[in-house]
């Protein structure tokens, strides 16, 4: 969030005062104060909200006292001595500004990329507004990115932040803006291929992420094969992605939390914007309810993609596929303390194969969440419903006809607090409680003339609770540091009958004991334990700082998945007496160092990571509709290691990053008594093992209207278990395996380029358009995505797989109204 | 359910897929196998072959190695013998329960390998073979129950089975002198013109070409009842007599284990989609080179085995058919070119339809071969052990 585009007005010749409409009368001391802290005590007792650039004034200190005066009083005693100044509008809001004195106004200010309200933030996410600004002698649309610096000053580390406007510069697949490609591009995060937004966070497997979406914990993040992720770039405000010290506030995964932000619908006047790309179609519509105090966003798309299958040789001609997803948010403001939002996404993906294979996916969530400023402590809580599906049919035989189906849904309840206790602690606690669903498989045959029988595995219930408490804590000007404790509790629950094994045996089926069965609520099994976040900063001199941090975690929810990306046929699976929950550990250390008037950040992270229960799967494990996945699955000991190194320049004409992430990934399966040894229990490479990584993000800009992006990525192959020969043994012919991920597909390497022409900038058009055309892989160069064997006429012949073997160009057409 | 990765592989891709094999590192031709069972009550018996490229299609017998089974302390070597290429086969030995015994071998590119030293797994007797009719077919269980506490067992078995031909003949076609290319019809007994029996009467066998292992840790005792063959209703294997010899052996933990990912793995064959295969290995180690693959596991225990014969009259209704049908309406004349025409066609003489007015063949009724020559899909030497 500490990208802020600032506000920036064009033409205002309103010469508004600067007001001082407020009554508060405030009273304090300010003894060595920030200007976090100042704005923080300022805004609890005056409810008034701060705009500011943090880098011009997070060096300065204040010291005075006040006694029952207005605030504009209180601020020209803080910034009288300086060369700030200061600008009180009718919202509720003040606006600090250098050099310039800044007048606010109705004006209505926009950034061009998105057409959002343009803002300034409050370096606080419980308070953050949007805003409008203007200042003074500002002729032409400009832009001022106020940057909080956070490379350096946060105390939390591994933090990712990308505003939309940085994911829509990057050149994507089909020209279609996409978030979750824009993360890969970050250090540390990577996927198994291309069709696939699986991510593999340091060294986690896709399920280890927590992936959130306006509070939502979304299962299935892609549409169309994995080739989008299921977020609309126009409903998105900002994305963050914890990936070493996770805010005690997230847990129940591993490896990552991505926290999607989507924004409020504007509540001055309606506007939208419509795209058309080769594949999707979109429209955004927002506006005011009531004005000033409710609106509405409201975004849809929808693929056409049909005309792509039609391409297919003959014997596929009547395959179909399509994907959409809807989303409506709305928000109310009913005084200064209370606010509420609610939020509704679904999206739904299909194909159908020949007209009788079915596959479909949904994911549907609702949330509805309520903010109150209790004195000095603010309350968010948060309540919804978050549930995904999938169900594949085939026809293609009557005779065994089936629908298959899975589903998970998941009704929380989550409450979050954050109390300034003083200038130096913030204190945050808060709970979580999950009521987890499942539906692990059901077979049932497609029609009476079906002679599949009916096979439906019982449901799975459990409930994950949580309580935490954090505390950020700045010991000294330069040393800082963030403290958190997190309770986490899962109690799989009854009905359900369960499985009992011969003790320190495999859980095999020949060595079920028997079943023991609980009744609806009866607890089957307990897990829990303390989680601990820890993370430090020590700041030298003001551009450049040390941080480490410890990170622990558990994991109770499961994905499995016999392919090494994510697919529509992966299932979930709650921890149960038989399948233990997953921990982590996490070290980091980093360097940072900003240059350039921190106009460029340089940033160096280590990291150490070990994990304990990780899930693997048994050689010719069965996953789907299985009785008793807890004899197909051993619990591996995973350890990561990893160097991840980023450059990025954030502002001028030409502005990026750059990325090297080397990082492994190690499994290790050597005990006798939990199932068969992998690689003879040596350690092997996970499938997601990608040791080198790197990828530059590159735009130039040439004027306002033209700009360049490029995108170019390199990665190591992943690994893969490859049948090496064969042999005859027992009465007959058997294929020779190498070691469990032995081998590796060859390297992935891939250019993208666009360039993106805007409409003119006329203020007072009322469409404004914008054309992108680029070409993704432009060097064609065919990137295995696998490698297959098939036996062909008594011999098994291996072939390379790549999902784009050509360069492929692209044209979007945007229209903002 | 795996389809819906095809529209993805040919969502553009319709050019992307390019060869790609990959090459086995190991010695020479191929990682050594080696197969079977040191018997500590009787002849060992061990197969050496090597692996081979997936592209390969042959066994590649390892031979001109030697092998020996030693014991620990007592320094008792007994040597094996190659029979056949690369099978190896003992004297009939009794080894001591008390001593550990290894297997060593030396192939002939002095290589070595070896198994640790080990006391000998003492096999129960298998109590009974039984069978039972369902309506859909039947089934065949080894019963061993003891005091052993053998846990793991392995099964292996012979069948053999008798069957007939559809139709009898007194009737056959022979070239009138050898090399001549003519041929006539002539009875197959010209002294009894009785009907034939070396084509009617046949035998099949086959060997277990799947892994039949069960274990025991989960039940209360060590009883076992396994289900060793099962025939749909109908197998022409049940269709006269049927004999099985199921031969059980004791496994250690390790080599039931060995035997589970063996079966595991080898159920499909090397499609991407497929579920997590593992490299496999054994008991046994290259002395010379550590890290050289071998596969395989020589379990040391005993052999156990018992016969069951199944007659088809002990059972109800197995409804064996034949797709054989009568050619009675259709008689061909007794003449040479229409004698080749049939010959082509495999067909051959079962029926005299009409005479000459010397007794001699006028007219001939034929059938497809396969219906009257058993010898088609079997072998007419009757096994030693058939009753």
């Amino acid at each position: 969030m500490r990208y802020v585009t600032f506000a920036l007005l064009l033409l205002i010749s309103v010469s508004a005062k600067t007001q001082a409409g407020d009554t508060s009368s405030i009273s304090g001391q300010f003894n060595n104060v920030k200007i976090e802290r100042l704005t923080n005590e300022l805004q609890q007792k005056t409810g008034y909200y701060f705009y500011y650039d943090a880098r011009q004034l997070d060096t300065i200190t204040f010291n005075f006292s006040v006694t029952n005066q207005p605030l504009s009083k209180v601020l020209e005693i803080a910034f009288g001595a300086t060369d700030f100044y200061f600008g009180i509008d009718g919202n509720k809001r003040v606006f600090i500004t250098r050099g310039q004195p800044i007048f606010t106004s109705l004006g209505v200010a926009r950034t061009r990329a998105s057409r959002r309200t343009a803002g300034a933030r409050a370096d606080d996410d419980s308070t953050a507004r949007s805003a409008f600004a203007g200042v003074a002698g500002v002729k032409t649309l400009e832009s001022v990115t106020i940057s909080a610096a956070l490379n350096v000053r946060s105390t939390t580390m591994g933090v990712q932040s990308i505003d939309i406007k940085t994911i829509k510069q990057v050149p994507v697949l089909f020209g279609e803006a996409d978030v979750l490609r824009v993360v890969l591009a970050t250090p540390g995060v990577k996927t198994v291929g291309e069709a696939s937004t699986g991510l593999n966070v340091r060294g986690g497997s896709t399920d280890q992420n927590l992936i959130l979406f306006n509070d939502a914990t979304i299962y299935n993040p892609a549409h169309f094969f994995g080739m989008f992720s299921a977020f609309n770039p126009d409903l998105v405000k900002e994305v963050n992605l914890y990936k070493s010290s996770v805010p005690a506030r997230y847990g129940g995964r591993l490896s990552s939390v991505l926290d999607i932000e989507g924004r409020e619908g504007d509540k001055k006047k309606f506007t939208g914007s419509a795209g058309i790309g080769l594949l999707t179609g979109k429209l955004t519509l927002e506006g005011p309810i009531i004005k000033d105090k409710t609106s509405f966003l409201f975004g849809a798309r929808s693929t056409y993609a049909d005309w792509l299958l039609k391409l297919l040789p003959e014997q596929y001609e009547n395959s179909t596929a399509g994907f959409y997803d809807v989303n409506l948010n709305l928000s109310h403001t009913f005084d200064k303390s209370n606010e509420i939002f609610a939020t509704g996404y679904f999206s739904s993906d299909r194909f159908t194969l020949n007209s009788d294979t079915t596959f479909a996916y949904q994911n549907k969530n609702v949330s509805l969440k309520w903010r109150h400023v209790f004195g000095k402590v603010t309350g968010t809580f948060t309540g919804g419903y978050d549930d995904y599906m999938y169900n594949t049919s085939s026809t293609q035989n009557p005779v065994n006809a089936y629908k298959l189906s899975f589903n998970v849904n998941q009704k929380y309840l989550r409450g979050h607090f954050i109390y300034y206790m003083n200038n130096r602690h913030t204190i945050d606690f808060g709970f979580n409680n999950i009521y987890y669903t499942l539906k692990p498989g059901s077979l049932r045959p497609y029609d009476n003339s079906s002679l599949v029988e009916e096979h439906i595995i019982s449901n799975e219930q459990a409930l994950e609770s949580a309580v935490y408490v954090g505390d950020k804590f700045d010991v000294s000007n330069v040393f800082s540091l963030e403290g958190g404790l997190r309770y986490s509790l899962f109690n799989y629950l009854g009905p359900k009958s369960v499985n009992t094994y011969v003790a320190g045996s495999p859980k095999t089926e020949e060595n079920i004991t028997g079943v023991e069965n609980f009744e609806s609520w009866k607890v089957a099994k307990t897990y829990g334990g303390p989680e601990y976040r820890v993370s430090m900063r020590y700041i030298f001199g003001d551009q450049y700082s040390i941080k480490a941090s410890f990170n622990t975690q558990r994991q109770y929810i499961h994905m499995l998945s016999n392919t090494a990306s994510m697919a529509p046929t992966d299932t979930w699976k709650l921890s149960d007496p038989n399948v233990k929950p997953q921990q982590g550990n996490q070290v980091s250390l980093g360097v940072y160092k900003n240059l350039v008037k921190s106009t460029v950040e340089i940033s160096f992270e280590i990291y150490y990571k070990k994990i304990k229960d990780y899930l693997d799967y048994k050689s010719g494990a069965r996953i789907i509709m299985n009785d008793h996945v807890e004899t197909d699955v051993v619990n591996t000991k995973g350890e990561a290691y990893g160097a991840e190194f980023m450059i990025r320049k954030l502002s001028g004409k030409l502005n990026g990053w750059f990325s090297y992430t080397y990082s492994r990934i190690l499994l290790r399966q050597d005990d006798p008594n939990a199932g068969e040894l992998i690689n003879n229990g040596e350690r092997y490479p996970a499938n997601y093992d990608k040791p080198h990584d790197a990828t530059l993000i590159a735009n130039y800009r040439i004027n306002k209207r033209l700009s360049f992006s490029m995108n170019a990525t390199y990665s190591t192959g992943r690994p893969i278990t490859l049948p090496i020969g064969r042999y005859f043994y027992s009465g007959s012919y058997r294929t020779l395996y190498g070691p469990r991920n032995g081998h590796r597909i060859p390297d992935y390497f891939r250019t993208d380029f666009s360039v993106n022409i805007d409409g003119n900038h006329k203020v007072r058009q009322v469409f404004h358009n914008s054309w992108t055309f680029g070409v993704y892989n432009i060097s064609g160069r065919k990137n295995p995505y696998s490698v297959y064997y098939v036996s062909e006429g008594g011999a098994i012949n291996g072939y390379k797989l790549s999902i784009f073997g050509s360069a492929i160009p692209f044209v979007t057409y945007n229209i903002r109204f | 359910m795996k389809k819906w990765y095809l529209i993805l592989l040919l969502f553009l891709t319709v050019h992307c897929r390019e060869e790609y094999n990959v090459v086995l590192q190991t010695n020479g031709n191929g990682a050594l196998v080696v197969e079977g069972i040191m018997n500590a009550q009787g002849k060992t018996k061990i197969s050496l072959s090597r692996t081979t490229r997936l592209a390969d299609k042959r066994v590649a017998p390892e031979t001109g190695a030697f092998l020996f089974i030693e014991g620990e302390n007592n320094g008792a070597v007994y040597s094996m013998i190659e029979t056949q290429p690369g099978v190896y086969e003992s004297e009939d030995n009794t080894f001591d329960a008390a001593t550990k015994y290894k297997l060593r071998i030396k192939t002939a590119d002095n290589r070595e390998y070896e198994t640790d030293y080990k006391n000998y797994i003492l096999t129960p007797r298998v109590d009974s073979l039984s069978w039972r009719q369902t309506p859909d077919g039947l089934d065949v269980f080894a019963n061993a129950s003891s005091g052993s506490d053998v846990k793991y067992y392995k099964f292996d078995y012979d069948e053999t089975w008798e069957f007939h031909s559809a139709f009898r003949t007194f009737l056959g076609f022979t070239e009138t002198s050898p090399g001549s290319g003519v041929y006539q019809i002539v009875y197959l007994d010209p002294v009894n013109q009785s009907v034939d029996t070396t084509l009617f009467v046949c035998y099949n066998s086959r060997s277990s070409s799947s892994i039949n292992i069960v274990s025991t840790d989960a039940l209360d005792s060590n009883i076992v009842l396994a289900p060793v063959v099962s025939y749909p209703r109908g197998s022409i294997e049940l269709s006269v007599l049927y004999s099985i010899l199921v031969k059980q052996y004791g496994l250690s933990k390790e080599g039931y284990e060995f035997y589970v990912k063996m079966k595991k793995n080898t159920e499909s064959l090397g499609s991407i989609f497929d579920a997590q295969p593992s490299e496999i290995s054994g008991n046994l180690k290259c002395i010379t080179d550590p890290s050289e693959l071998v596969i395989g596991y020589v379990e040391f225990t005993t052999a156990q085995e018992k016969r069951l014969f199944i007659d088809n009259t002990a059972l109800n209704d197995w409804a064996y058919k034949q797709d054989c049908q009568y050619y009675f309406s259709n008689p061909h004349l007794n003449d040479a070119d229409v004698i080749l025409q049939l010959m082509k066609e495999s067909l051959v003489p079962t029926i005299i339809a009409e005479y000459t007015s010397v007794g001699g063949i006028k007219k001939f009724e034929v059938q497809k071969e396969q219906c009257v020559d058993c010898r088609l899909r079997g072998s007419n030497i009757k096994p030693d052990f058939w009753p």
